[in-house]
């Protein structure tokens, strides 16, 4: 059963588009990430929920209650603000307690829980200090406590780690990712950062210009993306992309462009893309994940994609390759690499793509060409 | 080389010379009345008015200061000073903090015209007022009673205080009000406990001010009380000044007297008032 529903949202301020027809359910316990660039919905989306801003039209169902018009003390959702937030005059034991207090949770009770939620972050011997006093983890632990002391039906974050140096980022991502196993809540996590997306989510809601473009699987957002928005937005390095001519006679695929063609069997696509064959438009673009594309070392009849090297990046067990393509001059082309003996800079190249890997897109609309919705 | 370092240490010994010459001017411009003050208190009778002007007499005389303490109520009246100024102080921080973080977040339509109306009696003068004024009151049966001085500060503190706090909250984000919200604080709770404790400096800046400047006050007082006993420290010097002379020493010593709470209250609220004055930046 779900626990938070969200039905047709919509929010404007004046001209701008904020939040246009948002629906998305996240079940009782689901870590849900909302994925997108600035501007795109997700904190508004975040804060229609918490009851900050109020949508213009649409419904919000949580728990089974119609919330969207209650207040948000009502609401029984906490938040972790981006800026933690803090009452910077009050001490951190406070800060925690501020909640409960207002919430007229006796007493002994508030120490309990306070106590209990201390001993949780590590935050213990910090109770007694202000957040000034304290580092940016530190805060951020205390904006957590404050939220996790309240036991809400849902917790909201505000891009909580964007205000970390990435190696704290990357420590507490792991530490999130673990509360949330012990304490089983419903959260919604929004975040520009894709690879947080990708690690801490059970499912991520792509957003792009207050419209939601996929809610699936890490997973399943990686491989299938549903439109071109997705596709570039997920996975680092993104996905290529090349403008081509498509078209299909014999049961092979044909993709045609300036010094590239791809000649391939239907039979050797990922299933999905050749299921959508049958609608497919002449002008698409050809999409490949990096780890798809490989240097051809031999001649093969399939494949004619030729480019020179414009840049070797080591990653430590893997190298990325850019290739200028002549079809593609302002995008060049990755291709990921064993370490050993990659080719040299300058040099002249041929591309092979791994053909489960190839991913079509209309051109007009930027779908994804094949079964691109996945279950919800 | 040499010419250039030595014309560069030359050119900041003389703009230090300057500065410091500017600021010994400035300052004894104001210190040199202050300094007339002490002497002349310290002068008895027949030194005051001799000629020619001395301004630290020879023969000091200690004395005046507890003399000028017993010629009048002296003591009684600044016990009234402190209340009249100390409970119009905090109506005013109150009641025009209350009004400022209205006007600063309740988004509302109209809210823009209300300010902009209180904004213009800004230019109001409280002289234009006083007739008026004086009328409500004496109708309302407070003549002769501290209301007139006390009330009205718990009626919104004065435009320049509301415009000032009100430029303050908007400075402050909104963010520690919508935690308030979702912590559950409801919108009294929220303003007391999470949004005043963060204007301190500003509230601080405009308790100061107005506590001095009622304190000064010597128009309402005037006004609205008749008898001695209840009189604040600026009626109370005046009987300092006869139809026929001035007890200058004496009116000298008890003003020296009176000025003394509010240096103390500016020193220990001082930091808190210049903060007041600057707009902060929020902090990540």
């Amino acid at each position: 059963m779900p626990n938070l529903v969200c039905s047709h949202l919509v929010k404007h301020y004046r001209d701008v588009v904020a939040v246009e027809d948002l629906s998305l359910e996240v079940a009782d316990g689901e870590f849900l990430v909302l994925l997108g660039a600035s501007g795109s919905g997700k904190s508004t989306a975040l804060r229609m929920v918490a009851g900050i801003e109020a949508p213009d039209s649409g419904e919000i169902v949580l728990g089974g209650r119609r919330v969207d018009e209650l207040l948000p003390r009502d609401r029984d959702v906490a938040m972790v603000f981006q800026s933690y937030a803090l009452y910077a005059h009050m001490s951190v034991r406070n800060n925690l307690a501020f909640p409960l207090r207002c919430a007229n949770v006796p007493r002994s009770e508030i120490a309990v829980r306070v106590a209990e939620v201390a001993e949780m972050l590590s935050i213990g011997d910090l109770l007694h200090r202000r957040p000034g006093q304290l580092s940016g983890g530190q805060q951020q632990r205390v904006a957590l406590g404050r939220a996790i002391v309240r036991r809400p039906a849902l917790f909201l974050m505000d891009e909580p780690l964007s205000n970390l140096d990435a190696k704290l980022r990357a420590r507490t991502r792991l530490e999130l990712a673990r509360l949330h196993r012990r304490l089983g809540a419903t959260t919604m996590y929004v975040t520009h950062d894709q690879v947080e997306a990708l690690t801490m989510g059970d499912r991520i809601a792509v957003l792009d210009g207050g419209v939601l473009h996929q809610l699936a699987t890490p997973e399943e957002l990686y491989e299938h993306p549903a439109d071109l928005v997705v596709a570039e937005f997920v996975g680092s390095p993104p996905m290529n992309l090349l403008a081509a001519e498509a078209s299909v006679s014999d049961g092979r695929l044909l993709m045609v462009a300036e010094g590239f063609r791809i000649d391939v069997p239907v039979g050797d696509l990922h299933p999905r893309v050749a299921a959508g064959l049958d609608r497919l438009p002449k002008a698409v673009l050809v999409g490949a994940r990096p780890e798809y594309v490989r240097p051809l070392s031999t001649e093969d009849a399939n494949f004619s994609v030729r480019g020179r090297i414009e840049r070797v990046e080591l990653l430590g067990s893997e190298r990325v390759l850019w290739v200028d393509l002549a079809a593609s001059p302002d995008r060049p082309w990755a291709a990921r690499v064993p370490t050993a003996t990659p080719p040299a800079e300058g040099s002249a190249v041929s591309l092979r793509v791994e053909p489960a890997g190839l991913r079509l897109f209309a051109s007009t609309t930027g779908q994804a060409i094949g079964v691109g919705e996945a279950p919800r | 080389m040499m010419l250039r370092t030595h014309t560069i240490r030359a050119s900041a010994n003389t703009s230090t010379a300057v500065v410091w010459a500017v600021s010994l001017a400035g300052s004894a411009f104001i210190i040199l009345p202050i300094v007339f003050m002490v002497g002349t208190a310290l002068k008895s009778d027949s030194a005051v008015l001799s000629v020619p002007v001395q301004l630290i007499p020879g023969e000091p005389k200690f004395s005046n200061f507890s003399k000028a303490t017993q010629l009048i109520p002296f003591w009684r009246q600044m016990a009234n000073s402190v209340l009249v100024a100390g409970m119009g102080a905090i109506g005013t921080v109150l009641s025009s903090a209350m009004a400022a973080y209205a006007l600063a977040r309740l988004r509302v339509r109209g809210m823009r015209a209300v300010f902009t109306i209180i904004l213009v009696t800004i230019l109001l003068p409280s002289q234009v007022l006083l007739v008026s004024q004086f009328l409500i009151f004496k109708g309302l049966g407070w003549y002769g009673t501290y209301l007139p001085l006390i009330v009205p500060s718990w009626l919104g503190g004065g435009t320049f205080n509301i415009f000032l706090l009100r430029q303050y909250f908007l400075t402050l984000p909104r963010e520690l009000e919508q935690a308030a919200m979702l912590d559950g604080a409801g919108p009294l709770r929220t303003f007391f406990q999470v949004v005043l404790p963060q204007a301190a400096p500003a509230l601080a800046a405009v308790g100061v001010l107005d506590f001095v400047s009622k304190w000064n006050d010597f128009l309402g007082p005037l006004i609205y009380l008749n008898e001695t006993s209840d009189y604040t420290l600026p009626l109370g010097l005046a009987a300092f000044r006869g139809i026929y002379d001035t007890a200058w020493n004496y009116l000298m010593a008890a003003s020296l007297l009176s000025v003394l709470p509010c240096v103390v209250l500016f020193l220990v609220a001082q930091r808190w008032v210049v903060r007041g004055f600057a707009v902060t930046t929020t902090k990540g």
